[in-house]
């Protein structure tokens, strides 16, 4: 069973807004379909009932007459049809709530099979892995236009909820539990989401952004994640820290936790980052000025080789996994750090004075998340920006 | 305006009615008594009067959290306040307005006018009336003492695990939570069971249940609904202080439990409470129309029918605050068609409303220009809602401002407006002064106007993506077609706060209204609406015993029966004459107290059988139990069942030795019985199995834990009795009756131990 009516009604919404009812995605537009039908016939419903309240406080308004009015009831007929007439409309009202819960449009995948997609909500960001890929990011999903995805929702601490409206329905992640839901956007383009379940001090700031690409884009996206972090990999530092070896691709995939599967059209070259070939959308503009943290001194002084051992002197690496440098995953991945639009799950953009600020004092920008605030001095975010930029 | 009354029949004494309360009083009736008055004070009038005055107070705290949330989402990123704050604001103002606003001044309402609108002198248990409203300060106090210690809860008014679990919320918010909620709760179901008792049971002659106010049914029906919701809320508050405190499992899927769990307890509470929440409501609106509209209500039957079926309803429909939890489409559906068949009733009492104008005189006092502005709101929420129903447009809007929208338009809307019209109606009688009316219509405009601009902006922000519970968010805009509008988040935001703003201010208006009114108002005299039910049959306010004479009583409108003889109702509408019920009073509440404990153990012994039907590891039932010596204990539990009723026998017979030792056996079998349990659980101890072992030993101890305290609570009231019958203290009708309902007590806890020792020592040692 299919909605039927949900094609009729969505020829006006090229005149909605855009982030209320989307109909870039299958499961979006029959959710859109279905809120213009309700609400047309909430309005109505509203319509008749404010008019009748307001003819009859006029029309009936005390006008001190003497006396009492008649006291008699009205006939029967009338409340036996304000009954039977609300219980048709929702009776038609059910049968379009279940002709869309269990039409193909749902979201709920028909047989739970192996995830495309496993999502892991943490305090307080995102997860995303591809396990047929052999791809791990984190706060980012891409997406190739035009296909469903088969996605698992997982939590790592406290319930979350994932939630892209512009991909229709939101779901819970219940720790423990594991929840399926299908995807498919068609509209190429940047797209936000937002946590939606009460989950600790930063749940305003657990944003996500989706990537929705072409095809060839996709493609070349997961290319460049599954190739290893840029040139510092085997390169000696300054501070005496050991070389060393990058992951071998079959190694990063097992870091994804399913075998690796070839894609189709595999494009071994490296495609500029796509970030450049999109106009930022307004979500990202939007986004606060980096809190109270004062002018940065930034500067393209800062040196790589510094800032891969900072990255491993400081400790960042026993949270934050880089290809071929470290594995942790209690914070987000950071092997391609500089091909993400966003920093902090969402609370800036991604470029080189905020990622300073980020380093410098992220407890300002986020209060509450759990990155401490390290105490670096300018030299070292420098560095650290300087090695964390190469990541693309 | 009081008339003669015809046939005058003096106001009935609620059989054996306690005198010693009164006498305890002293005075000559008033409020001008010492202030030490209200402090020990049982009667109805003074107790529901303190629960609106307390109400009052936590409104006023509630509402100040709002305004500084408001202030804070004025505009985007803004640093008002720290995260954490929000979160207390957010989390205390939704427990506020709930459990210390809105139920206790209804529970107010329902106790001053209840007893009134029946024509009965008293509640059936005035001192536990006393003890239930003394519950709410102290809840209430508790509660906000958390400020003090510098962390209020902050995890939400819902609590969801495992956020409130101590591993991610360590300090002592939650626990404040969850303790202040169980003493707020203790008070509402006392309050609850004499609203029940007195119903039933303390009308005056000629007062059939189907002659009584609509407010009565509502009270009635919430009062149910509240002794069959709260324990399902006090089940998860024990789990919860279970984990939080005792390292319990239950919602902890590392230790075998589910934080699902959580949602289904507490939404089992969480769906019967928006009705407890609503249902005055709608009764106070029910007698406000017909009064100035000049006609009876249309359909008296059909509201009160309706609500009965709300009241069954309820307890169907709690998935629907968790659709997007995953639940599956057959279960989704199951709920979504449940939610939409709730709301035909509740929305057709709308419709009765309306008609009840059509053809009448409409006058538009402040109480009814609240009570149609209500009217208004209340369907755009009741819609909302409707919409909600349809699971997939709640997996768009759920958790986001869409919600909170939808909830403020009928808790707002519909509760706060409702309770507002009822003190503009009820002011006279409770203070024999009228509310100054030019006041009154301020504070409405101010009312409904804030109220709009606050929250139909937020439907909007909800489908634009803002989701509910963040304490800032970014400067987004709005792309209709190919335009694009920016700061539209940041525009609607600032609205709402306006609104807010002239909220807070619409407030003061009413609060200078009742502070000046009560002393210098204008003199009411007993019926300045020229209203029909009973409570405007006597002075204003209420002498202490409520009527020198009731009138008599033919129809639902006995005053309109005494000013119109040449038209009453009882010539219009036939009505059925039908006496109280005759049981004892302390039977009947017996059998209420009995089904609300069932609900507390129907939810116990749920989550004990969702975590052990497949045996968990580590100890469980099947390893850790000693089933024969159980069996030995068990019998001599429920033979102490048997030996009562010889007691009771003996009682019946005059055989007061016999009666001594029947009884003194029962008390002994039940203390083997706890012995035997002591004993078990002290080698489960010994052998390192407790609370916080696995899931078995949470939902064991837990669910075992609780009968035995329900055994020991009935052998103290055993041994009370024992004493009593040595005193020689147990002759009469009226002892025998107390002795049967504790007769009954004891008997729901053997069955409660049948089901028990099925479930857990039974199966497992058959292996079903």
């Amino acid at each position: 069973m299919s909605s039927p009516l949900s094609n009729i009604v969505l020829l006006p919404t090229v005149l909605l807004p855009n982030s209320t009812f989307s109909t870039g995605s299958p499961e979006a537009s029959e959710i859109t379909g279905l809120t213009l039908w309700v609400f047309l016939i909430c309005t109505l419903i509203f319509i008749f009932v404010a008019v009748w309240i307001w003819y009859s406080v006029i029309k009936f308004k005390d006008r001190g007459e003497a006396g009492e009015p008649n006291q008699e009831q009205i006939p029967k007929i009338y409340e036996i049809t304000w009954t039977v007439i609300p219980t048709l409309i929702c009776v038609l009202l059910g049968w379009m709530t279940v002709a869309s819960m269990f039409g193909p449009k749902s979201g709920e995948p028909l047989r739970i099979t192996d995830p495309d997609i496993v999502i892991t909500g943490a305090q307080w960001w995102w997860e995303i892995r591809y396990p047929k890929l052999g791809v791990v990011t984190a706060n980012e999903l891409h997406l190739p236009v035009g296909r469903p995805f088969v996605v698992e929702l997982e939590s790592n601490d406290v319930i979350h909820t994932f939630w892209i409206p512009d991909l229709g329905r939101k779901q819970q992640m219940i720790p423990g539990h594991h929840g399926f839901i299908t995807v498919e956007e068609d509209q190429v383009g940047q797209f936000i989401g937002a946590c939606a379940q009460y989950c600790g001090n930063q749940h305003a700031w657990m944003r996500l952004l989706l990537v929705a690409q072409t095809e060839d884009d996709f493609d070349a996206w997961v290319a460049k994640e599954k190739s290893s972090a840029v040139a510092l990999a085997g390169t000696a530092s300054g501070l005496g820290a050991a070389a060393e070896v990058p992951l071998a691709p079959a190694d990063k995939a097992a870091q994804a936790a399913a075998a690796p599967i070839t894609i189709p059209n595999n494009r071994p070259s490296v495609s500029p980052t796509v970030a450049a070939t999109e106009a930022t959308p307004d979500a990202l503009n939007s986004l606060p000025p980096a809190g109270n943290v004062p002018m940065p001194n930034v500067s393209p002084d800062g040196d790589v080789a510094r800032g891969l051992a900072l990255f491993k002197l400081q400790t960042c690496a026993s949270c934050h996994a880089i290809d071929g440098v470290s594995t942790a995953r209690y914070a987000p991945d950071l092997s391609h750090i500089a091909d993400r639009h966003t920093l902090g799950a969402g609370v800036l953009v991604n470029n080189r004075e905020n990622l300073f600020k980020w380093l410098h004092d992220p407890q300002a920008i986020k209060p509450g998340c759990n990155m401490p605030n390290f105490q670096l001095t300018d030299d070292q975010d420098n560095d650290l920006v300087a090695y964390l930029e190469t990541l693309q | 305006m009081s008339s003669p009354a015809l046939d005058p029949v003096p106001a009935p004494a609620p059989a054996g009615h306690d005198h010693s309360h009164a006498h305890a009083h002293g005075h000559g009736g008033g409020y001008r008594s010492s202030r030490f008055d209200w402090v020990a004070t049982v009667d109805h009038k003074q107790i529901g009067v303190m629960y609106m005055v307390t109400a009052l107070f936590f409104f006023v705290i509630g509402g100040l959290e709002a305004l500084v949330m408001r202030l804070q989402l004025a505009l985007p990123n803004l640093h008002l306040v720290s995260p954490q704050v929000f979160n207390e604001m957010f989390t205390m103002h939704g427990t506020t307005m709930v459990f210390l606003v809105g139920m206790p001044v209804l529970s107010g309402f329902q106790n001053y006018f209840t007893p009134l609108m029946v024509g009965a002198r008293d509640v059936a248990f005035p001192r536990l009336n006393a003890l239930a409203f003394w519950m709410l300060p102290f809840s209430g106090i508790m509660l906000n003492f958390s400020f003090l210690t510098g962390t209020a809860p902050s995890v939400g008014w819902f609590s969801y695990a495992p956020l409130s679990e101590h591993q991610y919320t360590s300090n002592i918010g939650p626990d404040y939570w969850a303790f202040g909620l169980l003493a707020a709760g203790i008070g509402s179901v006392g309050s609850s069971f004499n609203i029940i008792v007195t119903v039933l049971k303390f009308r005056a002659p000629g007062m059939s249940l189907v002659r009584v106010p609509l407010f009565v049914w509502m009270a009635f029906m919430t009062s149910i609904l509240t002794i069959l919701a709260l324990p399902a809320l006090n089940s998860g508050l024990v789990m919860m202080i279970a984990d939080r405190q005792l390292n319990g499992a239950f919602f902890n899927h590392f230790q075998g439990g589910d934080p699902l769990l959580w949602e289904h307890v507490f939404w089992t509470f969480g769906h019967p409470e928006v009705y407890i929440l609503i249902l005055p409501a709608f009764g106070i609106v029910s007698e406000i129309i017909p009064v100035f509209s000049r006609r009876p209500i249309t359909g008296y039957t059909f509201v009160a029918t309706s609500t009965v079926a709300i009241t069954l309803l309820s307890f169907g429909v709690w998935a629907h605050h968790m659709f997007a939890a995953g639940l599956g489409k057959y279960a989704d559906a199951f709920f979504s068609l449940g939610s939409m068949l709730i709301g035909i009733p509740t929305g057709v009492k709308v419709f009765n409303w309306t008609a009840t104008m059509w053809n009448g005189r409409v006058r538009f006092t402040t109480a009814m220009l609240f009570t149609v502005g209500f009217l208004v709101v209340f369907v755009i929420g009741g819609l909302s809602g409707v919409a909600l129903a349809v699971t997939p447009i709640d997996w768009a809007v759920t958790d986001t401002y869409f919600i909170i929208a939808h909830f403020h338009y009928v808790l707002f809307g519909g509760t706060v407006f409702g309770i507002l019209a009822g003190i503009y109606y009820w002011f006279p009688k409770m203070s024999g002064r009228m509310l100054d009316e030019r006041l009154g219509r301020i504070h409405f405009w101010a009312t409904m106007v804030g109220f709009n601009l606050t929250f139909f902006v937020q439907h909007f922000l909800g489908f634009m993506g803002m989701p509910r519970r963040i304490y800032t968010y970014p400067d987004l805009g709005l792309d209709i077609g190919s335009h694009h509008i920016p700061h539209a988040w940041a525009v609607l935001n600032f609205i709402s706060t306006v609104g807010a703003v002239t909220l807070a201010f619409g407030t003061l208006p009413f609060l200078w209204n009742v502070f000046i009114s009560f002393r210098h108002g204008r003199l009411a005299g007993d019926n300045p609406w020229n209203a029909w039910t009973l409570e405007w049959a006597t002075t204003s306010p209420p002498p202490h015993d409520n009527f020198s004479l009731v009138p008599p009583i033919k129809s639902r409108r006995p005053l309109w029966d005494l000013n119109n003889p040449h038209d009453p109702d009882w010539k219009r509408e036939f009505t059925r004459d039908e006496p109280p019920i005759k049981m004892d009073r302390n039977k009947v509440l017996m059998i209420f107290f009995i089904s609300s404990e069932a609900m507390f153990f129907v939810m116990l012994i749920s989550a004990y059988i969702l975590f052990n039907q497949r045996p968990p590891a580590g100890p469980n039932a099947g390893n850790a139990l000693n089933f024969w010596r159980t069996v030995v204990f068990t019998i001599s539990l429920l033979s102490s069942s048997v030996t009562f009723l010889f007691a009771e026998r003996a009682l019946i017979k005059g055989d007061r030795q016999g009666f001594l030792r029947w009884l003194g056996l029962t008390i002994v079998l039940g203390f083997i019985f706890l012995f035997g349990q002591g004993y078990e659980y002290a080698e489960l101890f010994r052998e390192g199995i407790t609370v916080n072992r696995n899931i078995f030993g949470s939902t064991f101890f837990t669910l075992t834990g609780f009968h035995g305290f329900h055994v020991f609570v009935g052998l103290v009231a055993l041994t009370v009795f024992w004493f009593l019958g040595r005193k020689g203290e147990l002759g009469g009708h009226l002892r025998l009756q107390h002795v049967e309902a504790a007769g009954w007590y004891w008997h729901f806890v053997d069955v409660v131990w049948v089901v028990l020792f099925y479930l857990i020592y039974f199966k497992n040692h058959f292996h079903l």
